[in-house]
């Protein structure tokens, strides 16, 4: 995405409601009701994040690292005056982390009560689907990325999966990140 | 002849009566004869910075009598102290008798070769004469600033020759003669104007300026080598001497008064870049940073001109506490100043934009408003981009005299608080932003919602959007310019927790609003690097910073527990690297720093690559995902350094060294007390400073807990934090009395079981009917003697533990 590109995004995520279900559709005026979400790119897969869940598109600052947390997070930013916890999605399902690419973003999570913003490979800018294309998805027992997907729009190569921010946010793994060192003192480093 | 060593115990007993007795007129004198004693010693031994002590010690009593008994804490610390150093030099005197000879007179510059562990170099008189001087200089450069600004002359005087009288005092105390020198010869030019009844003038402002920085700079050394050795006791002495002749002879000019100077241009002490682990350039750069003014001939080193042009108020990133210096890093933080106190500077930034764009504009103040200085700070350069912003809006002349303008632009500028916010406003009369037809750009692009309220931040962002903004701006020239400007203050704005709006949606006086959350949480910290990355560790918890290759650290061996041993101190050692899970190729012993940190019954020593420097910042605390990271307590943006983590050095300690190893030093002392050791909180409220502090030694010396405060809204305020086990209530207090403090305390169900002793001076029974009326327990009668009192308190403690069912206090007996 370009940069005016990427500023006329987050002026939209600016005035969405705070976090919606996925379910959420915009039907303001059309006949058939619209569902919108943040487009992007983990590994081969595309991924797309309902609008309402997504508080602002950055672009990857370098992070100060933050000790004794998991390998998945790559520390901490500061974006409008506030520290984000970075999060590298792909390492935190279970991948490699994510090499670091020119078209790298940062998806800043809207959440209550969590400062946290995503590593993704790319972003493709605001989605579109017609409501009624929705699938759900088959079941709950994923892994990887599929634990957070929570339904489909399109086929084959054009199929968007649903990634539930929400979901994730309320992962218990997700948010002690911080207490990972904290369980097990000095292991690490043990002389 | 008095003998010496009787005169240290007299000189000592004298103040210990004068305390206890608050300066009573009988251990006035008593104490005021051992002083003249001593100096008549003195002057037999030719020894004259003795003299020079026990008459500041004098002018200090004086100053006590004249406001009533009243002197500040640090007051009473520099007159503790300064009879210390009497009874010392009494002690030492004793000795030389014996050798046959006087005690030599030692200066600054002989300091360093006394070596470390000398009396003078002990690190608790240093570290207490940095923060009595630090109060001083803090008294100095505000009744600079207000002398200044030509406000209340006389007040003024008031409050700056104590604190020139006690710096000096407190310099020659610690044989900083040059200093001190430096301080009575500033002191004796204004008395000497006062006395020939001439106004102050420029050069009086210039002298004060140039003490203080000065001073400022020597404090920096001192912190940092822990003695005076890296300050040219001789820039201290010219300075001297150039204030004496002036003050003997000055020159009869008209321009001598007071006006000709800005009324904010103080400048900053040692504003250099380089932090505290570099001695060798700060001298220069400080000097020219410092004495920036106009300075008298003798000591023109920088050329005047230029410092007039920019005074050095404001470093190039607006941020005066991102000066390095420990000293002028510790005074940003002076309480609120008036906006109008920077209004002669953004009149500076305003005209250098509007020249810049062949432009001309005015800045007025319609409303002033009180900010914190730290905050203030931080908050000018967003309020210089939005002049910046202002000066783009401005029409070509042109075109303003043909839309019926004045040639000459105008912007005000208004405060105001509301809450906990604070308002600044920024409006111009140049042209006006299409609201209108932004916001149907933005709706047509599909960028707005139908029906989203539009507010004044979302004005901002629809302004900085490409394309968007844009559309209400047509025709004018320096869009561009005004959309950089406007994107650069909101995010020093952000920085600050604040936001920025557009107000006023007609064309007509359209501004922007810059609102802040006026009290931030800002913390001092001490900037430090390890390889890569920038960290912050609590300043105040920062005891001294020993620069790479200093001589004198011994170090542990390589298979040992680390520790260091500097100045017969043994700090152990806490690897930050490791800690923080950094790498560190190859260690260097020789070019690392040691910041040495105290914490809760130790102070151990980090190595870092690098101390940067004092900051002040604002604090953001760990947010989840990552909230709970033990040993960080938080975050914060620093210029220069981007996001910085603030290090929790104690929480990183005890997570391999448990408390219970830390507080045995602790219960040792405990032991060592005579009695039984019984806990609890004891909170001592009295409007006596000497009370509070003798009660409040007694108490802990006993192993008791104090919690003090200064009168009954103290105590309020104290007892929303606090849940002392017994209260110890004076009756009569200003603000809130005994009587008033006891009726709250048993009417609230929190407190009202908290045992009280009621202090007073009077024993009628009127009064303690009264008092046992509303609920208090016991009393003690003024003056009480520490055995009275704990016995009293303990009986407090036992009463409590049973009434409570609880056997916190009881649980020895």
């Amino acid at each position: 995405m370009r940069d005016g590109a990427l500023h006329a995004l987050n002026l939209l995520l600016r005035w969405q409601t705070p976090p919606g279900a996925e379910t959420e559709t915009d039907c303001d005026d059309a006949a058939e009701a619209i569902w919108r979400g943040v487009g992007f790119d983990l590994g081969s897969r595309h991924l797309v994040a309902p609008l309402g869940q997504v508080a602002e598109i950055t672009i990857c600052a370098t992070a100060a690292p933050l000790p004794r947390t998991p390998a998945w997070v790559r520390g901490l930013v500061s974006v409008h005056g506030k520290g984000l916890a970075v999060i590298d999605l792909n390492a935190f399902l279970g991948a490699e982390p994510l090499a670091t690419v020119d078209g790298a973003r940062l998806l800043v999570m809207r959440s209550t009560g969590l400062q946290a913003a995503l590593v993704v490979e790319r972003v493709h800018g605001l989605l579109r689907f017609p409501a009624s294309a929705r699938q759900a998805a088959s079941g709950q027992a994923g892994t990887g990325a599929d634990r957070y997907v929570t339904a489909s729009f399109g086929g084959g190569a054009e199929r968007w999966s649903v990634f539930d921010l929400r979901r994730l946010a309320a992962d218990e793994r997700f948010r002690r990140a911080g207490r990972a060192g904290s369980d097990a003192p000095a292991a690490r480093h043990a002389a | 002849m008095h003998n010496s060593v009787a005169l240290q115990q007299q000189v000592r007993a004298s103040l210990g009566a004068w305390l206890q007795e608050g300066g009573s007129v009988r251990a006035h004198q008593a104490l005021c004869r051992t002083l003249s004693a001593i100096a008549d010693l003195a002057d037999s031994r030719g020894d004259p910075t003795v003299r020079g002590v026990a008459d500041g010690i004098n002018q200090m009593l004086d100053m006590f009598a004249a406001k009533s008994g009243r002197l500040s804490e640090q007051a009473l610390g520099t007159l503790r102290h300064s009879v210390e150093i009497l009874a010392g030099w009494c002690e030492h005197h004793d000795a030389d008798e014996d050798a046959g000879g006087a005690m030599p007179q030692r200066g600054a510059a002989q300091l360093d070769a006394n070596g470390p562990g000398g009396g003078v170099t002990d690190p608790r008189a240093i570290r207490e004469f940095i923060t009595d001087a630090l109060t001083q200089l803090r008294a100095i450069r505000l009744s600079t600033q207000h002398i200044a600004a030509e406000t209340g002359l006389g007040v003024d005087l008031q409050c700056l020759e104590p604190a020139l009288a006690q710096l000096r005092l407190h310099a020659g105390s610690l044989e900083f003669a040059s200093m001190a020198e430096a301080c009575r010869q500033v002191e004796r030019s204004l008395e000497l104007k006062r006395q020939r009844g001439r106004a102050l003038g420029s050069t009086d402002l210039s002298h004060l300026r140039q003490l203080h920085g000065l001073i400022a700079r020597a404090l920096d050394a001192l912190l940092r080598d822990g003695t005076l050795a890296g300050t040219p006791d001789t820039e201290f002495d010219r300075f001297a001497e150039a204030v004496a002749a002036y003050a003997e002879d000055p020159p009869e000019r008209a321009t001598e008064e007071i006006g000709a100077l800005p009324h904010d241009a103080v400048p900053e002490p040692a504003n250099d870049e380089d932090g505290e682990a570099d001695g060798a350039g700060d001298a220069a750069r400080c000097a020219a940073a410092a004495d920036a003014e106009s300075l008298p001939a003798p000591l023109a080193e920088s050329p005047p001109l230029e410092a007039e042009q920019a005074p050095p108020l404001l470093s190039a990133d607006g941020l005066p506490c991102e000066a390095t210096g420990f000293v002028s890093a510790s005074l940003a933080g002076l309480g609120p100043v008036p906006l109008s106190h920077r209004l002669s500077h953004l009149r500076d930034v305003l005209d250098t934009a509007a020249h810049a764009q062949g432009k001309s504009a005015v800045l007025d103040l319609d409303a002033d408003v009180e900010i914190d200085e730290a905050l203030l700070g931080g908050a000018m350069a967003p309020l210089e981009s939005l002049l910046r912003c202002a000066v783009a809006a401005i029409e070509p002349a042109s075109q303003r005299t043909s839309l019926g303008k004045p040639a000459s632009a105008r912007l005000t500028l208004g405060g105001r608080t509301t809450g906990r916010q604070l308002h600044i406003e920024c409006r111009h009369d140049g042209a006006g932003l299409d609201v209108a037809a932004m916001h149907s750009k933005a709706m047509k692009a599909g960028l707005i919602p139908r029906q989203a309220t539009i507010g004044p931040e979302d004005l901002v962002r629809l302004l900085l959007t490409p394309g968007v903004g844009s559309a209400s701006m047509a025709g004018w020239p320096e869009g561009a310019a005004f959309r950089a400007a406007l994107g650069a203050a909101l995010e020093d704005i952000e920085t600050l927790g604040g936001s920025l709006g557009l107000v006023g949606r007609d064309r007509g006086e359209q501004g922007i609003e810059v609102v802040l959350p006026a009290q931030l949480p800002l913390l001092h910290g001490m900037l430090v690097r390890l390889g890569a990355q920038h960290y912050l560790l609590p300043a105040a918890a920062v005891r001294e910073v020993i620069a790479p290759a200093t001589a004198g650290v011994e170090r542990s061996e390589p298979d040992d527990e680390p520790w260091i041993r500097y100045r017969e101190q043994r700090h152990p050692m806490l690897d930050l690297f490791r800690e923080l899970e950094l790498e560190r190729p190859g260690a260097d012993p020789d070019r690392e720093a040691i910041v040495i940190v105290a914490l809760d019954g130790v102070e151990i020593g980090v190595a870092v690559d690098e101390v940067l420097g004092r900051r002040d910042v604002v604090f953001q605390p760990l947010q989840p995902p990552v909230a709970d990271l033990v040993g960080v307590a938080g975050a914060a943006c620093v210029n220069g350094a981007g996001l910085a983590l603030i290090i929790d050095v104690g929480a990183l300690w005890e997570r391999h060294h448990p408390r219970a190893s830390l507080t045995s030093g602790a219960a040792e002392g405990e032991e060592a007390s005579h009695d039984a050791p019984q806990s609890g909180v004891i909170m001592v409220v009295d409007d006596s400073l000497t009370v509070r502090k003798v009660t409040g030694r007694s108490l802990r010396k006993h192993g008791l807990e104090v919690v003090l405060a200064k009168d009954g809204v103290d105590a309020i305020e104290k007892l929303r934090e606090n849940r002392p086990d017994v209260m110890l209530v004076d009756i009569e207090m200003p603000r809130m009395d005994g009587y008033e403090l006891t009726r709250r305390i048993r009417s609230d169900p929190l407190t009202r079981t908290i045992p009280i002793v009621i202090i007073t001076s009077r024993s009628g029974t009127r009064l303690r009917d009264k008092a046992m009326q509303l609920g208090a327990e016991a009393f003690l009668s003024k003056p009480y003697g520490e055995e009275d009192l704990i016995e009293t308190v303990r009986q407090m403690l036992a009463a409590s533990a049973l009434a409570c069912g609880h056997s916190r206090a009881g649980v020895d007996h």
